[in-house]
């Protein structure tokens, strides 16, 4: 198995989300979306840590399967509780019933390239695979910071999106005339390989925009008791280019285990 | 607005308590200022109920939760077709239960979460009247949902549907307990299998059913298949699910074309898979994909989610996005029924209509406004109520606020209540802008080309 590569990340400032020029930049090309939930937050300070230079990949998370992972309490004591509110281990199936990924038509995944990133799996599942990989889920902010870096850029390869950007990427139609909008379209229709877009964040990572949307250990108040809220960060890879800004988030319920959800690995610096 | 909700017993505050806090129908906190007996004063937004009282504070200091049952309530709309008894029903000694579903019950309990909110139900005296088949519906229904899904279900034991307990509503025709029954053994298949969950599907259903306010259309322009979904909801609940159990169940359900002629309304490929209209359900998704397909006349081709437009046989784009108003008028006759819906441009006679509409609870309306100021561009409402100088409308956009340049967000338009997505406009303005507007009976008896 391969195992994933860290990028050192420096301690820094980052004021979370997108401020009103971002904002209204973005509207220029998806007018219908508000971006309410990258509202831009209070400036916080970010610890020194490392994470994945991409996301974890179907042959990095076989090995866990192969290793009996699933069945394995030392992973999961910690979330089982809520995990048995939600099915337990036993709705955490391939789509050939055995224990593994949503999206596997086979028991251990060998129907599509390793090198594509791990999804369909839930929140629960991804930190279980951060304990055996001696590692943790990183946190929204660290996410973030990871992608936008000291400069705050927009984009995690870039500050800037054009027109042009979004046409040549063949992502903008000709228009909605009743609207009288543009309307961005989807990016690629498949999930690629990690590492196979050069887009590199500040700090030289890989994948944080528009292959997987990655589980974070960052919990949201679910109103109800019980109900396990987790944010995602990044867009999956049917979502539009503009989408991919370095502070795009979506909230999820922990269990849910849909394809395009992946995840990727941090660990503590010292 | 403040309302006076009235407690059951085992939510009352404790004695010298002076405030409480509650938990509205759209998962936000309202806070009772005004604790009096078994009543507290609530200040909600319109068309918001409370979902739970979740604690009494007495001099600053919280005191401890009080246990459930919750209490739920649901939009205070006269024209309302749900409305949740304030006065809770009194339980009484519950009927033994059949052995399966004693046994289906006794698993819940075991639930941490959903336990409590089963056995508020199992106690109601709606439930012990139903059947077997229909018990065991409304407990499966609570099992294999959500968290979500099941205090929904459990508002919806509570809540009325013109004057009968909604799981009663139909007398021996029992459709709501048909459409429950078809939902509660919901099977995914093929792609629905692969991109939906069930308890995501029956969360979405049972939660848009209670609580029409989180109806949105998000980064789609669906507004008119939207606003006509809210209305469904809100006026129709009955039909709403009998289409979504279809819907979800068989891949496609029917209605009445503008022509009278019948159609089907089916699932469109390209909307299972999550899009990045994230506030809108996956059930949002599939149901107005599947209403902007059936209404499509004005251009051949078929509605496509990820392209928000209506595409060819190759992908390739035909015409626009959007409904126009023939096709407004169709996707309304296909949910309310051909012989009654009418489409008018005139807004002097809409105008009275609308004044009208007040008075007649049975009818609903949607309206397209020129939307943007400078004149491009349109946008589909529901009609919700006129006093005074002011037109009431609910925008499909739900509670998710769009603040960009050139919307209604600037003058004249005006937020009302934020969190269900309730605007309001000087009657001037509202006509200036006005453009057409498609009127449809929601009265489940009045066209005799629907079933419910």
């Amino acid at each position: 198995m391969s195992t994933p590569r860290f990028c050192p990340i420096p301690a820094g400032t980052l004021t979370p989300g997108l401020d009103d020029d971002e904002r209204q930049a973005l509207q220029v090309f998806l007018p219908g979306q508000d971006f309410a939930a990258e509202a831009p937050r209070a400036a916080v300070d970010v610890d020194a840590f490392a994470l994945s230079e991409t996301p974890v990949t179907r042959g990095q998370f076989r090995a866990f399967v192969v290793d009996g992972g699933y069945a394995n309490p030392q992973w999961w004591a910690a979330d089982q509780q809520l995990l048995d509110h939600v099915g337990g281990q036993a709705a955490l199936v391939t789509q050939a019933q055995t224990a593994g990924p949503r999206t596997w038509r086979t028991p251990l995944g060998d129907d599509e390239d390793d090198d594509l990133p791990v999804d369909g799996v839930s929140w629960f599942e991804a930190r279980a695979f951060a304990r055996f990989s001696d590692a943790r889920l990183p946190t929204a902010v660290e996410w973030e910071w990871a992608a936008r870096g000291p400069e705050r850029r927009t984009f995690p390869w870039s500050s800037t999106l054009t027109m042009l950007d979004v046409v040549r990427s063949g992502h903008l139609d000709d228009g909605c005339v009743q609207q009288q909008r543009p309307q961005a379209h989807f990016s690629s229709p498949t999930l690629t390989a990690v590492g196979a877009v050069k887009r590199t964040s500040p700090f030289g990572v890989l994948d944080l925009a528009g292959n997987v949307a990655e589980w974070t250990s960052t919990a949201v108040d679910g109103n109800l008791p019980g109900l396990e809220l987790r944010v995602l960060c990044g867009d999956v890879h049917r979502a539009p280019l503009p989408r991919m800004h370095g502070a795009a988030k979506a909230v999820h319920e922990a269990h849910r285990r849909l394809p395009g959800f992946g995840f990727r690995l941090a660990r503590s610096s010292g | 607005m403040s309302r006076i909700v009235k407690l059951p017993a085992s939510l009352r505050p404790p004695p010298g308590a002076t405030a409480s806090k509650a938990v509205t129908s759209n998962g936000k906190t309202a806070r009772g200022d005004d604790v009096r007996g078994n009543e507290m004063r609530v200040t909600l937004a319109t068309g918001l109920g409370v979902e739970m009282a979740d604690g009494f504070e007495s001099d600053g200091v919280a005191l401890a939760p009080p246990p459930l049952p919750s209490v739920s309530t649901r939009g205070s709309s006269p024209t309302s077709a749900l409305n949740t008894r304030l006065a809770f029903m009194a339980h009484s000694a519950p009927a033994p239960l059949a052995p399966a579903v004693a046994q289906l019950h006794q698993s819940l309990t075991q639930h941490p979460h959903k336990g409590p909110l089963v056995d508020d139900v199992v106690q109601l005296p709606t439930f012990a009247a139903l059947d077997e088949a229909g018990q065991t519906t409304v407990l499966t229904l609570m099992h294999r949902a959500g968290l979500r899904g099941a205090h929904a279900m459990h508002a919806l034991a509570h809540t009325e549907l013109h004057g009968r307990p909604l799981l009663q509503a139909d007398g021996t025709s029992s459709c709501v307990l048909r459409s429950l029954g078809r939902l509660a053994q919901l099977q995914l298949h093929g792609d629905m299998a692969l991109h939906l969950d069930v308890d995501m599907l029956l969360d979405d259903v049972l939660g848009e059913l209670h609580d029409p306010s989180v109806i949105c259309q998000s980064a789609r322009g669906t507004c008119a298949a939207t606003a006509l979904q809210y209305e469904l909801a809100r006026a129709h609940p009955r039909r709403y699910l009998r289409m979504a159990s279809e819907l979800l169940d068989g891949g496609a359900s029917h209605g009445t074309d503008s022509n009278g002629q019948v159609q089907a309304i089916g699932v469109v490929a390209d909307s299972i898979p999550m899009d990045n209209a994230a506030e809108r359900s996956a059930f949002g998704r599939l149901f107005q994909s599947a209403l902007m397909d059936a209404a499509h006349t004005w251009t051949t081709g078929t509605y496509s989610n990820v392209h928000d437009h209506y595409v060819d046989g190759q992908g390739a784009m035909t015409g626009t996005g959007g409904l126009y108003d023939s096709e407004g008028l169709n996707a309304a006759s296909l949910l309310f029924g051909q012989s009654n819906a009418v489409l008018e441009y005139d807004v002097h006679t809409a105008m009275n209509v609308f004044s009208n509409e007040a008075n007649t609870p049975m009818r609903g309306a949607v309206v397209a406004l020129n939307w943007s100021n400078n004149g491009a561009g349109g946008h589909m409402v529901t009609f919700s109520h006129v006093d005074g100088d002011r037109v009431y409308f609910r925008n499909p956009w739900g509670n998710v606020t769009k603040d960009a340049p050139g919307t209604l967000r600037d003058p004249p338009g005006s937020i009302v209540e934020d969190d269900v997505g309730l605007e309001s406009m000087a009657r001037a303005d509202f006509m200036s802008r006005f453009h057409h507007t498609v009127h449809f009976s929601t009265d489940p008896a009045g066209d005799a080309g629907m079933s419910t």
